[in-house]
């Protein structure tokens, strides 16, 4: 039996903080096209329940484009068995909003409290097993672990969202005390909070997850992204990771050291590009990094200009260090090599760190020779 | 260089004004209010074009604002020059078509000279307009010296890079305008702009918590509320089943009449059933037992009957022997007297020998037998008939009684039993008179016939007279033989009747084994009709007790129907009281009032919670809100962060360029000072302004030496600090312009000064305008 494991899906999300409205609006879509692709993938794989390890939306106002999409694709395939846990973003009306569509919850759309649920799953092949899952608050965090208890003949996949004492999430969310979840007879638990796809070993009998964002929102959701297939028969348990991400979030080091032509800049980013597997339909976030001339100027908003029509999305941070050789302005008559050796003495005596001293006199430079940008 | 000529055609108050101008110090005495400070603004027009851009609204600063004649059209002029041995006409226009562009000539050829742009008062004086006002611009206004640019400072120095210094300004000016824009601390700043949205946004997050503590509570409510409604159902769901079950009981109660009608019955029939059974003292006797013991006893009848009829026949036979012996004796005797008869008769008619009498005789013995027969019979079946009636009165008295005075089942069954008692015994007796009769009628027959026989033989004694001899002998003989045969026929029937002895005997025996069996004991039962009583009773008691057993069994059957569809009265069987209709109806309407309450409570919980659902989503739209802001608010923090980062940088940068700049220029002050502290003595020695001692700093600011420390000189009377501006500019001018000097325009320099010091400046003055062509413009004499 397969069993799909996804969580933070963070449908309707605003995304323009770092997307433009129509980047944004299209990348909410396609949060909502991944949705509907992880059911069409489990239909396909023959993949009979799915795990929604909580945080499906991103607020209490869900639009009606997503209850919608979501309402209709749960419906429309009632071969696959939902398990929705919420979590700390989704605690809005869309179970009542749900009921009050359909009339009631279909029988293969299965929700969760604050107390512990557990549920029989059966699969076509005979293979047995209990979905157990709550929603942890401010007023069951302390007790919950404690009461849980399952039968230890049977094989067990627990849900929760929170965050593990050592992993911390984006925002604050239930401490998940993973010690006291071990020997408690758990084969898998599924986590959601974490958006970085996580699998580590609970005890000597199960392993803990999480699965991920399915698609990553911001520059800080770098790298792969999907979901987690369990299969299940009658000699355990497995877990793998699917990446499944229609667009990944790249954060690439770009050293342009030595570099001063925008142009050479423009190449090297594509180049680290390339060599990082950063495709046209990805995001990308490039660090310009090493040292450049102090009078060189970095034309961030050209460069990012350049570059977009070849990706996605492109970011341009420029976290560059001027190359200063006091000794060059030893000599130095004019008034930025009095400049720089006044800022040496500075440095010298303590007065500034050598990270403020290469920052201004990178500053003045590119201001006594014309950059009027600042 | 100098000025040669001017025209104003129109510049501010001015029109059409044109002056000459010479070498050395051109004095221009006007008075007030005729446009000398407007004279002197237009030749640093010609050169420099309209300053103020920008700031319409301000005429100190906006030239084109204060000098633009009142009509609005054009106004402009030209000025006549000579520098580096060329003449030259400047002519700028201020008129929508041009703008005010300079417009070159060459003074010799008239023709347009490009020696120049429009940019030619910097190109000329190699400095801009701010640093010519500093210096060769002495406007009473502005005399005081407020310090030097880095123009100014650029054409002081000799040293290289002075692009950088040059630039010096405009870099400062941008990082100023920048700490201005990013300011934290003024209004219009950035920072503070954007410290104050984070204040907002901080103080707007505030509401957060309160607003999650809301929305908690809120959904807490809700919860409750659900839970309240949970609860509610499920004592709603309890008090409809417990509607369901009082109605249920109320038709109980109502049936329960029914119920009690057919239990009752069932117990009556079972009493009756137990009485009926606890009649038998010994074993209950089957239907067939007690058949038998009746047949058999009726059979023991019958042979006793027999017996009797059999010893009556005997009787009757030792009778009729007796009486054939008397006969034969007499047929003997009559033989002898029919013998002799006959004798004699042979002499009679042999027919006339029957005579009535002799049928007579012969009917009188018939109606004695059938007299005593019919006797018997009546005897014995009037006693049935009697019994019979007595049992059928009974009946029908217990009947009428039943239904007349008490309607009691044992009455009504006792009357029914004794009806059908009373039948049986009728039709017992009848049977039994039947059959009699049928003996008799069999008896009568036979006797009709001996009757007829006896006749016809009687008749054929006359005829056969002759054979009554014969007859007589015969019959003698017939006699004989009737006595030898009811001789026979009574030994034949004492056989019978003692065979018939033996089987009553063996029947009574069996009839009192049947007592013994049936009653526990031995009954003595002194005759037939006792024993017939006491089979009779046993029979009807076992009626009694089949019917008993009968009628408790279709009650029972009844019961148990009445149960099956009515299962609901198994309780009642199991011990269960009957709550009284009254009790049932009191709850039954309790209950439903309840289930009222629960209803209008749920709707009215509904109501809360479809209230409470909005406020939940108005408080979940907040959160999101809170949350969106609380995003902003990283953002802005961010943002401000890098901001202060930035502002920082820019403050050093700032900082550090000027102090670089500062020690920069230190290095060519000296020849200013040098010059400065040549015109300080001259107005020393003037007396008009002390000897002090002065320095310049790096940033060639002038500062006067006073009670030990140096001060800005802005702190100085008037008088003094124009006349060192005066100084300090001319020293300035000294150091700036070591080959082509530029005029000097001055425009009442002196008009602080002290009225004894004015010789001394007009002696400065003097001295000056052998250096340069000083404009000197004034509205006093007293200071020409």
């Amino acid at each position: 039996m397969k069993i799909i494991h996804t969580a933070d899906l963070h449908l309707d999300s605003n995304l323009e903080r770092n997307l433009s409205k129509s980047r944004a609006e299209e990348r909410r879509n396609e949060l909502l096209a991944m949705f509907r692709s992880i059911v069409g993938y489990a239909a396909s794989e023959g993949a009979e329940a799915i795990l929604i390890a909580g945080d499906l939306f991103d607020a209490s106002f869900i639009s009606r484009t997503a209850l919608d999409a979501v309402i209709s694709t749960i419906t429309g395939n009632p071969g696959i068995t939902f398990y929705y846990l919420r979590g700390n973003h989704d605690e809005g009306a869309f179970v009542e909003e749900f009921k009050s569509r359909a009339g009631k919850l279909p029988e293969h759309f299965r929700t969760f409290d604050e107390n512990w649920t557990s549920y029989e799953q059966t699969g076509s092949d005979g293979t047995r097993i209990t979905i157990t899952g709550a929603e942890i608050n401010r007023r069951n965090s302390v007790t919950l672990a404690t009461s849980l208890v399952l039968d230890n003949d049977r094989m067990n996949i627990v849900l929760l969202h929170g965050q593990t004492a050592d992993i911390k999430g984006k925002d604050d969310g239930e401490i998940i005390p993973i010690r006291d979840y071990r020997n408690k007879g758990i084969d898998y638990l599924a986590l959601g909070h974490i958006h970085a796809p996580v699998i580590e070993r609970l005890d000597s009998r199960g392993m803990y997850s999480y699965c991920g964002c399915p698609e990553g929102r911001g520059f800080d959701e770098c790298g792969e992204r999907g979901f987690n297939v369990i299969t299940v028969d009658h000699d355990g348990l497995g877990v793998e990771f699917v990446p499944y991400a229609k667009r990944v979030i790249y954060d690439i080091n770009v050293d342009i050291s030595g570099l001063s032509d925008s142009e050479d800049i423009i190449q090297r980013i594509k180049d680290s590009a390339l060599n990082s597997g950063v495709c046209s339909k990805d995001l990308m976030k490039a660090k310009l990094t090493g040292e450049i001339m102090i009078d060189t100027v970095i034309h961030k908003e050209y460069i990012k200009s350049v570059l977009e029509p070849e990706y996605y999305v492109v970011k341009i941070v420029d976290e560059t260090r001027p190359h200063i050789d006091y000794n060059d302005f030893t000599n130095d008559a004019s008034l930025k090599g009095e400049y720089v050796r006044l800022i040496k003495e500075e440095l010298d005596a303590g007065n500034l760190d050598e990270e403020t001293a290469s920052e201004i006199i990178q500053c003045g430079i590119r201001l006594l020779v014309g950059d009027s940008n600042l | 260089m100098k000025i040669i000529k001017l025209h104003v055609e129109k510049f501010g108050n001015l029109t059409d004004l044109s002056m000459d101008f010479s070498d050395g110090l051109n004095q221009v005495l006007k008075e007030n209010g005729w446009g000398k400070s407007t004279l002197a603004a237009f030749l640093r027009v010609m050169f420099y074009g309209l300053e103020g851009k920008g700031i319409k609204k301000d005429i100190s600063v906006n030239d084109r604002t204060r000098y633009m004649p009142w009509d609005g059209g054009a106004f402009g002029g030209s000025i006549t020059f000579e520098v580096n041995g060329k003449t030259y006409i400047l002519s700028r226009n201020y008129s929508d078509k041009t703008k005010g562009k300079a417009f070159l000539q060459d003074a010799g050829t008239l023709l347009e000279s490009n020696d120049y742009s429009d940019n030619i008062g910097e190109e000329l004086f190699g400095i801009d307009s701010d640093s010519f006002k500093k210096t060769a611009f002495i406007d009473h206004n502005n005399i005081r010296y407020l310090g030097a640019n880095s123009k100014i400072a650029s054409r002081v120095s000799d040293l290289p890079g002075m692009d950088d210094l040059d630039r010096f300004d405009q870099v400062d000016r941008l990082l100023s305008e920048y700490e201005v824009k990013l300011s934290n601390i003024r209004k219009t700043g950035a920072l503070y702009k954007l410290n104050e949205e984070i204040h907002g946004l901080e103080n707007e997050l505030k509401k957060r918590e309160k607003t999650e503590e809301e929305l908690e509570a809120a959904k807490e409510e809700k919860r409750k509320k659900f839970s309240y409604i949970d609860e509610l159902m499920k004592e709603r769901k309890a008090l409809s089943d417990k509607l369901v079950s009082l109605s249920e009981e109320r038709t109980v109660a109502a049936n329960y009449k029914n119920y009690s009608v057919v239990k009752e019955e069932c117990l009556l029939r079972e009493e009756t059933y137990f009485q009926k059974k606890n009649a038998f003292a010994g074993d209950i006797p089957s239907d067939a037992e007690i058949q038998e013991c009746s047949d058999i006893l009726r059979k023991a009848e019958e042979k006793k009957l027999q017996n009797e009829i059999l010893e009556r026949d005997i009787a009757s036979l030792k009778n009729d022997i007796n009486t054939l012996e008397d006969r034969k004796q007499e047929g003997e005797k009559a033989l002898g007297q029919k013998e002799d008869a006959l004798s004699r008769m042979k002499d009679k008619n042999p027919f006339e020998v029957y005579s009535k009498s002799d049928e007579r005789d012969g009917n009188n013995e018939t109606d004695e037998f059938a007299e005593m027969l019919d006797l018997k019979i009546s005897k014995t079946s009037s006693l049935f008939f009697a019994a019979a009636g007595i049992f059928l009165l009974g009946g029908v008295i217990l009947v009428l009684i039943n239904f007349i005075m008490n309607r009691n089942l044992l009455i009504l069954g006792g009357g029914i039993v004794c009806f059908i008692i009373g039948l049986v015994l009728f039709i017992l007796g009848s049977m039994r008179k039947k059959k009699e009769h049928a003996l008799i009628l069999s008896a009568e027959r036979k006797l009709a016939k001996e009757r007829e026989a006896a006749a016809f033989k009687k008749q054929e004694k006359l005829l056969n007279a002759e054979n009554d001899r014969k007859l007589l002998q015969t019959e003698i003989k017939g006699y004989e033989e009737r006595i030898a045969a009811d001789k026979e026929k009574i030994r034949l029937k004492i056989e019978t009747i003692e065979q018939n002895s033996v089987e009553i005997g063996e029947i009574e025996k069996n009839v009192r084994e049947f007592s013994v069996k049936t009653n526990g004991a031995n009954i003595e039962l002194s005759d037939y009709e006792e024993i017939h009583a006491f089979i009779q009773k046993i029979g009807i008691s076992l009626s009694e007790l089949r019917l008993a057993e009968k009628e408790y069994l279709a009650a029972e059957e009844k019961k148990q129907i009445f149960l099956t569809e009515h299962p609901e009265y198994m309780q009642f069987e199991e011990g269960r009281s009957v709550p009284a209709e009254e009790e049932i109806g009191k709850e039954y309407k309790l209950t439903q009032e309840r289930i009222t309450e629960i209803n209008e409570s749920k709707e009215k919980l509904n109501e809360e919670i479809g209230l409470l659902a909005h406020q939940i989503e108005s408080l979940g739209r907040d959160m999101d809100y809170y949350h969106a802001l609380s995003e902003t608010l990283s953002d802005k923090k961010e943002e401000a962060k890098e901001s202060e980062k930035n502002l920082r940088k820019m403050k050093l940068t700032r900082e550090y360029l000027t102090k670089a700049k500062n020690r920069f220029v230190a290095k060519y002050m000296s020849p200013v000072k040098d010059r400065f502290d040549y015109y300080m003595d001259i107005m020393a020695n003037a007396g008009i302004l002390p000897e002090d001692e002065y320095q310049i700093d790096a940033g060639l600011s002038l500062q006067k030496k006073e009670l030990g420390s140096y001060h800005e000189i802005a702190y100085q009377s008037d008088g003094y600090s124009d006349m060192i501006g005066i100084c300090m500019r001319f020293a300035l001018l000294d150091v700036m312009f070591k080959q082509e000097k530029p005029m000097i325009i001055m425009d009442d320099p002196f008009i602080n000064l002290d009225a004894n010091h004015l010789e001394g400046a007009k002696e400065f003055l003097k001295s000056v305008a052998g250096e340069y062509q000083i404009l000197y413009f004034t509205c006093h004499e007293d200071r020409m």
